[in-house]
């Protein structure tokens, strides 16, 4: 709960969830949503399954715009949100090119391909914010957060799944790419695009972990969740089909990490705009 | 000031710990007072007071947007005063 007070005088109070607040909700929304989604699919209507996605990929646009709205034109961070924002939505837009899927048509062979510039479009897009993310600490000039040892484990760790989960089928689509196969070509910059997002999770998580017991913790500590559910979804992608895991427990987690990183997404964009807008008690600190 | 008033290093490091956390903030109060004025702890002259200032600006423009970056400039040179 924040009551701001202008420099001039005192604003009208209002009352603001407080982070963990926004994130619980994000959570019982993304859990709200399976359920919809799971029984979209069982009752064989893709349609509603399709919208469900729609409506996680706005939702992250929707909370990216709270958190771009946070700062003004020229501030580095609202430069970050808006390019995040407009990848989320390009992903929505991207779903809704072929309004067959509604109906649970197979898509054709324009529409497959103009997907798949949304959907190269906004990897770059979101390489070029979660790339400006994190790089908030080096632009702070503060000494590089954690310890040495830890910064290295840190890094080492993620950055070995991030290339040990998309790495595999980045290989294969780049052969085919090789042999001439175009829609590959761009599964491979998407791949790697993918690479470089998950690479940043270690200094986005890292950032967040100095900023432990700040409001800025928040919004970067849930950046590098959203992230980490989609490095998790894309391990799930290629582990899921494998002998022994049961038939639909491989989609029904994708549906779930999917609506969850977007949903974290959104809470990130909007405890930004908690920590930037809420306000600070004009009075001395204790 | 008292011999038990808190340093300005120390007064900006409470105000920064609502939004960088406790032991960030006390690690950037010290690295700008030690960049804007050779010291990284101890009692300031008002002109180094406010060329600490100063150097928190960058670092406060990058995570929180200029305009909250100023406002709460404005609000450490009143608790500094």
């Amino acid at each position: 709960m924040t009551t701001p007070r202008s420099e001039s005088g005192p604003r009208p109070a209002y009352i603001a969830p407080g982070p963990a607040a926004c994130l619980w909700m994000a959570l019982a929304v993304a859990a709200a949503l399976l359920i919809v989604e799971r029984t979209a699919s069982a009752l064989a209507l893709p349609g509603l399954a399709v919208s469900m996605a729609v409506a996680a990929y706005l939702a992250g646009a929707a909370g990216a715009w709270a958190g771009a709205t946070a700062f003004a034109a020229g501030d580095h961070l609202r430069r970050a949100w808006i390019l995040i924002g407009c990848a989320s939505l390009a992903l929505a837009l991207g779903r809704l090119l072929w309004p067959g899927e509604l109906l649970g048509l197979p898509d054709t062979a324009p529409t497959l391909w103009l997907r798949s510039g949304v959907t190269v479009v906004s990897n770059v897009l979101n390489v070029w914010g979660m790339g400006l993310i994190a790089l908030t600490w080096l632009r702070t000039g503060l000494p590089p957060p954690g310890s040495r040892r830890e910064r290295i484990a840190v890094g080492v760790l993620l950055a070995a799944v991030a290339l040990a989960v998309p790495g595999p089928s980045l290989v294969a689509d780049f052969r085919a790419a090789l042999r001439g196969d175009p829609y590959s070509g761009a599964l491979v910059l998407g791949g790697a695009c993918d690479v470089a997002v998950f690479l940043f999770i270690a200094p986005v998580f890292l950032t967040a972990r100095a900023f432990a017991g700040g409001s800025l913790a928040w919004p970067f500590g849930l950046i590098a969740a959203s992230n980490l559910s989609w490095l998790v979804l894309d391990g799930v992608e290629l582990y899921g089909s494998l002998p022994g895991v049961p038939p639909g427990v491989g989609k029904a987690s994708t549906a779930l990490l999917r609506t969850l990183a977007c949903l974290l997404l959104a809470t990130a964009g909007i405890t930004q705009r908690l920590a930037v807008r809420g306000g600070a008690p004009d009075e001395a600190p204790a | 000031m008292s011999p038990s008033s808190p340093t300005p290093q120390e007064l900006i490091a409470r105000r920064l710990a609502e939004y960088l956390g406790p032991n960030t903030a006390r690690i950037a109060a010290r690295v700008c007072s030690e960049r804007a004025t050779g010291r990284a702890a101890g009692p300031l002259t008002r002109a180094e007071q406010a060329r600490l200032l100063e150097a928190l600006l960058p670092m406060l423009r990058t995570l929180l947007g200029k305009a909250r970056a100023e406002d709460l400039l404005r609000q450490l040179a009143r608790d500094l005063a």
